[in-house]
């Protein structure tokens, strides 16, 4: 059998398995109603920038931020930012994280045994640091919309502020969801992806996932799971976890909806898209972070061709790797 | 308010600052904006204003989403302002030392993140200095109203012009420039009246003249025969010189200017005029004049010789002089020769002939201004060896006579004239040509020459050493209220006067 052979027949097994029709779950689609007064909507994200690797050790700069939006009157409004940016090391070598604190070994825990463990672990804390920015804003503001980026899963709990952020929330009038940029969740169990099934469904609207597929996830989901399109023109369907005013879906993606009627991306909140930007920045502050690496090095008299050498790329691979002369030698050479 | 931060700075190209405003155009070219560094405030004029290039904004341009919310400068706020900003690039040309108020040329830059704002009131008084011979000309463009003073006696110590298109306001503001001469009597002007606009009253709009003002300090001369609230204006042929008709008269052939100066070799006793009237080509020679050159050039001359004022009889020229020596300034009306270019040409020729001699050689206290309109046409490189213009613009002003050029093709002035110009006076301008021979020597060319070239009419991009920065003005209206004012000042208002401005604040504000 050629290759030519072996690609027509799964080619073909592929359409096959899209074709499949099993029973499938209905979809309750509800309407999303207008809201008087958009809640002000707080918006969560995070990101990271490897920064210096020696041996099985990797130094990261992590933030997390969080940006207020008032809708008014035809406008976006920013109201305040607020951001947490940390450094972490992370190890993959179980001697070195045996000597590290217990949050790190629970870093290492969670993620062990994943294919480039460090990114795992580092991007096990910008979680932890997102939430932990999420339950000061929930502790510190009533009558909101706190908008995470991602679902409202716990993995792995124990990491997470996702408990305490809830119970924040409910104890402020606090609105909380999780919105997923991109999800394969199967929910509906449909052989395409729910986002996929749901883009033949036009107009605006939201609808939950059925229970059963709640029901598997007992223990991880803080919230209920929905799929919505906050928008007519929404380019796509969004995954939403919904954790508090679960009782009334329609307030929660009323008040959401109106969060995400940009013309720069109808149906995404766009709280979440200047979070995301706010977030990312750190990447662009590698320069002076490598900067205090460099001087900081120096006074712990480590030579400075080793110093240099240990600087990384933004995921994590030395920039002089031997991998990334491959990658030249492939781009270059064809 | 603040308007933006510095986001890209050089000594050379200047400040580059991200706005913060929902929409750009309440920034204009030309306006002035304060950037607060640490140590100094710039004082700043807006240069250029920018809408980067943005992908996002592309792919959005055209698309019809509905009930959406469109993305703007005043609609998406970020996280570092509006997401869709424009960009203002500033020219920063005095610096403001904050503890001291000092002022120095800009030769640093603020650091990034500085803040812009509109300049204030508070920012231009520590600027424009206010002293004992100056006068507002009009009000700073993109500010609370200020009236910015220009110092009249160091304007009038060198030549300086008035440059601008027709319509762009250069009559309002040679008025407003002669009435601030006489206002603080820094000299005696001498004004060549075409259309009647420098009298008591102008026949033009009927607008108060420079006589209406300064009725004891301005003489007015005619041409016109019939005007006999003038002085007589009589040129004696005696005095007509070679050039004089070779300007007056402009389109003459090389053979008929060999002719003229022919004939003025061996005219003997006889004025000019009689002479080349009288000549012959058997009197003069073959070799040196053709019979048809001779005759065309009597037919030209019909233009000069008919002109009354062209007769002996009590020089007006030593009339004048008198005048000034006592202080007054000039109006030369000319009545019904108005319209007609060549009768100009030959009078301010004439007359800048014997104001040279007088100043250079004789020597005068009194400074005189004379304003020459239409300055092109005696100072084209073509006619400028003809004229005494030139040499009016390049040595007199250390015998005391200056020369003021308005004119609306600055492009066909010489050169050299132009390089002697202390100060310019420039309105709106359409040929780039011009625009570029208008600011010829003047820094921040570039940006001066987006400014005179967007700039609307009665608005003027006054240069030189005669304000203490460059600076675009909002020439003030020309009426009455503001002449007295801002210029004449109210202690020379007639009983008359005064009891017009009482009638309207009891309109205003009742009779009690």
């Amino acid at each position: 059998m050629t290759v030519r052979d072996e690609l027509r027949s799964e080619l073909g097994r592929m359409l096959q398995y899209r074709d499949a029709k099993p029973e499938p779950f209905p979809l309750e689609m509800r309407n999303i109603p207008t809201p008087e007064a958009p809640l002000d909507l707080w918006a969560v994200d995070g990101s990271y920038s490897f920064l210096w690797n020696l041996g099985s050790m990797w130094l990261a700069a992590v933030r997390a931020s969080a940006i207020e939006y008032a809708c008014t009157e035809g406008r976006y409004h920013k109201r305040a930012t607020d951001i947490l940016d940390r450094a972490i090391m992370v190890s993959t070598w179980e001697d070195i994280v045996a000597k590290q604190d217990e949050f790190h070994q629970k870093l290492f825990e969670a993620t062990r045994g994943r294919n480039e463990q460090q990114k795992e672990m580092v991007n096990e804390f910008r979680k932890h640091l997102e939430g932990e920015l999420a339950l000061q804003i929930a502790r510190n503001h009533e009558a909101v919309i706190v908008a995470m980026d991602g679902s409202l899963a716990a993995v792995p709990k124990e990491l997470d502020h996702l408990e305490e952020l809830v119970a924040a929330c409910e104890a402020n009038g606090n609105v909380l969801v999780g919105v997923s940029k991109d999800s394969f969740l199967h929910a509906f169990g449909r052989p395409l992806p729910d986002e996929h099934v749901l883009q033949s469904v036009g107009g605006m609207g939201y609808v939950r996932v059925p229970k059963e597929f709640e029901q598997r996830q007992h223990g991880l989901l803080y919230g209920d799971v929905y799929f919505a399109r906050l928008h007519a023109q929404a380019g796509k369907w969004f995954r939403v976890d919904v954790a508090t005013y679960k009782d009334d879906p329609d307030f929660v993606f009323s008040h959401l909806a109106a969060h995400a009627r940009s013309g720069l991306s109808p149906g995404y909140p766009y709280g979440l898209i200047e979070a995301h930007k706010l977030a990312v920045l750190i990447r662009q502050f590698r320069e002076p972070l490598e900067g205090e690496i460099l001087k900081e090095c120096a006074r712990l008299r480590m030579p400075m061709g080793d110093v240099v050498a240990g600087l990384t790329a933004i995921e994590g691979r030395r920039r002089g790797a031997f991998h990334e002369l491959l990658d030249q030698i492939a781009r270059d050479v064809k | 308010m603040k308007i933006g931060e510095v986001i890209q700075g050089s000594v050379k190209e200047g400040l580059e600052v991200k706005l913060q405003l929902d929409n750009p155009e309440s920034l204009r070219i030309g306006y002035p904006v304060i950037v607060e560094g640490r140590t100094y405030d710039f004082y700043c004029l807006v240069d250029d204003i920018v809408n980067q290039q943005l992908d996002i904004a592309e792919r959005l341009a055209g698309s019809d989403f509905r009930d959406t919310i469109v993305p703007g400068g005043g609609t998406h706020e970020g996280y570092g302002g509006p997401i869709f900003y424009s960009k203002a690039v500033l020219k920063p040309i005095q610096l403001i030392e904050k503890d001291s108020g000092g002022l120095s040329e800009p030769q640093t830059i603020p650091p990034y993140f500085s803040e812009a704002r509109h300049a204030e009131r508070k920012d231009v008084e520590l600027i424009y200095e206010v002293t004992d011979t100056s006068v507002p000309l009009g009000t700073i463009r993109g500010i609370e109203p200020f009236y910015v003073h220009v110092d009249f006696k160091t304007l009038t110590e060198k030549p300086f012009a008035i440059f601008g298109r027709t319509g762009s306001g250069k009559s309002i503001l040679n008025k407003l420039v002669c009435l601030s001469i006489l206002a603080k009597d820094v000299g005696s002007v001498l004004v060549f009246d075409m259309v009647g606009e420098y009298g008591i009253y102008s026949r033009a709009d009927n607008t108060k003249g420079l006589q209406f003002y300064f009725k004891d300090k301005v003489e007015a001369f005619s041409l016109d025969p019939k005007n006999t609230e003038a002085h007589p204006f009589i040129l004696d042929p005696r005095e007509i010189q070679p050039e004089d008709l070779i300007v007056a008269l402009q389109d003459l052939s090389p053979g008929m200017v060999d002719t003229i100066y022919a004939v003025f070799q061996r005219r003997g006793d006889r004025d000019l005029i009689t002479a080349i009237r009288e000549a012959t080509v058997e009197q003069l020679g073959e070799a040196l004049v053709h019979e048809m050159s001779l005759n065309a050039l009597k037919r030209r001359l019909g233009r000069i010789t008919r002109l009354p004022f062209l007769r002996e009889g009590k020089d007006a020229f030593q009339t004048m002089m008198g005048l000034v020596r006592q202080g007054k300034s000039i109006v030369l009306d000319f009545g019904e020769f108005g319209g007609d270019t060549a009768t100009y040409l030959f009078v301010a020729n004439v007359l800048a002939h014997r104001l040279y001699d007088q100043y250079t050689e004789k020597g005068e206290d009194r400074r005189l201004i004379v304003f020459l309109e239409e300055a092109h046409k005696f100072l084209d490189p073509l006619v400028a060896p003809y004229t005494r213009f030139s040499q009016l613009a390049r040595e007199t002003r250390k015998f005391n006579l200056i020369l003021a050029l308005v004119d609306q093709r600055p492009t066909r002035i010489d050169q050299e004239v132009r390089s002697q110009l202390a100060n310019r006076f420039v309105l709106s301008l359409k040929e780039q040509t011009d625009i570029d021979s208008a600011l010829a020597g003047v820094q921040d060319v570039t940006m001066w020459s987006k400014i005179v070239g967007t700039i609307p009419p009665q608005v003027v991009a006054a240069i030189g050493d005669a304000i203490r920065v460059p600076t675009v003005i909002d020439i003030m209206k020309y009426d009455d209220e503001n002449v007295k004012e801002h210029i004449v000042g109210r202690a020379r208002m007639t009983e008359e006067d005064m009891a017009a401005v009482a009638q309207k604040a009891k309109k205003i504000f009742g009779s009690s």
